[in-house]
């Protein structure tokens, strides 16, 4: 069942029949998908809400009665998965790389408390975030519980790194014709950068 | 009291624009670097066409069509990651038309007890005046939507429902909604990538306060 949050279609049927891809067009142009699977990512163009509830919210959502109704009988539980469940998170940056070590910077961003520093074994690191370690590189370090699918709770901690698209040379041309631009907007004289091959 | 820990999490950013879908597998952010090539590999597809795309990784959901881009977590350590990603993913892809963008947060919390459930219920939509007009109501959801508190354009909207994961249990989602100034001229990403970039901490915090203050007045 579609979450009570997600756009009620039917309310919003004849505003969404009167543009482009409505539901009868769409089953036709992709007859050999099953009608449920393409039904499932119809929504109203402007919403904000998931296509799929996907797992989530598929059962019927009792309502709020007033006090003192009958306890319900619920349906049978949900199927777990694995999760983690983050207790602290950090924002770190890499100040310096010793032998089989890092030092990092730490930001709570879980609370104002003041930055820490702390040291990192390169094991901690997953092996395809290895790449990007650098003094400046900037990783989340979230420190919690990893449930299990069978209910088995342990521990743990997760690091991953930034990933920043690269900059190409275009980007950093482009970059520097706005820079001289908005430059001469202000008045200002510009700096002279020496260029780079 | 320390606040309450929300049984159930989800954290969505959605953008409104026009897009193509096809481009957004998980072969192409592997390739850009923007996620792991492990996580390439592990890539569970559900469908790629021209129309709609969308595949999963451990932490990460994507779901693409036409008008619509959407990247979520359900794991609240994944949350500065959907972030960087959907930004990463628009500098890389800057000519895409982006009129809005939505920084969303879902929450479930458990309550202590089906009566105590019903209270909160019966708080947020009192039931006398719908029993003049209905037998047995019930509040199925409430949605309450606020102006911005900043001088960009859009909304805050917070919807109440119970929660249909947690029993008995809360369900809160903050719409975080920001629009460009001129949609018919937008041309690009970078107006809502920067809008993003600049108010996606405000956001979190926002959503976070009112959360935890709709929790300390309902649940007590």
């Amino acid at each position: 069942m579609v979450s009570e949050l997600a756009i009620d279609l039917t309310m919003d049927s004849s505003r969404f029949a009167e543009q482009p891809g409505t539901d009868q067009e769409l089953l036709a142009k992709f007859k050999d998908m099953q009608e449920a699977q393409i039904k499932s990512y119809l929504t109203a163009p402007d919403s904000e809400t998931p296509i799929f509830s996907g797992g989530q919210d598929t059962t019927e959502t009792a309502p709020f009665k007033k006090p003192g109704t009958p306890p319900m009988v619920r349906g049978p539980a949900v199927k777990l998965r694995d999760k983690f469940i983050s207790f602290h998170k950090w924002e770190g940056i890499v100040m310096k790389i010793l032998g089989d070590s890092f030092y990092a910077k730490l930001t709570s961003l879980f609370s104002d408390d003041p930055d820490e520093e702390a040291e990192f074994s390169l094991e901690d690191i997953p092996a395809d975030d290895r790449p990007l370690l650098q003094v400046g590189s900037v990783f989340y370090w979230n420190v919690g519980y990893h449930d299990s699918s069978i209910g088995q709770r342990s521990r743990s901690s997760i690091i991953r790194f930034r990933r920043l698209p690269v900059w190409t040379r275009r980007d950093i041309e482009d970059a520097r014709r706005r820079a001289a631009e908005i430059a001469d907007l202000l008045g200002w004289e510009e700096p002279e950068i020496p260029s780079r091959t | 009291m320390p606040p309450e820990k929300p049984a159930l999490h989800e954290h969505d950013v959605v953008l409104l624009g026009d897009f193509n879908p096809k481009i957004f597998q998980p072969a192409w952010f592997g390739s850009e670097g923007l996620i792991r090539k492990l996580e390439v590999d592990g890539a569970e597809i559900a469908v790629v066409h021209q129309e709609v795309v969308s595949f999963t990784l451990e932490w990460l959901k994507i779901e693409v069509t036409r008008e619509r881009f959407l990247a979520t977590t359900l794991q609240e350590a994944y949350d500065e990651p959907v972030r960087d990603l959907v930004l990463s993913t628009f500098r890389i892809l800057r000519h895409t038309p982006l009129r809005k963008v939505g920084i969303n947060l879902d929450e479930h919390f458990q309550i202590e007890s089906e009566e105590r459930w019903h209270l909160i219920g019966h708080v947020l939509a009192p039931k006398e005046l719908w029993e003049e007009v209905l037998q047995n109501p019930g509040m199925k959801s409430l949605i309450i939507q606020g102006t911005r508190p900043d001088n960009l354009k859009g909304y805050v909207q917070v919807a109440v429902a119970p929660s249909g994961r947690v029993h008995p249990g809360v369900r809160f989602n903050v719409n975080d909604h920001f629009e460009v100034e001129k949609p018919d001229s937008v041309i690009g990403s970078d107006e809502i990538m920067n809008i993003l970039e600049n108010n996606w901490v405000e956001s979190r915090k926002r959503a976070v306060t009112i959360m935890r203050t709709l929790m300390e007045r309902l649940n007590g």
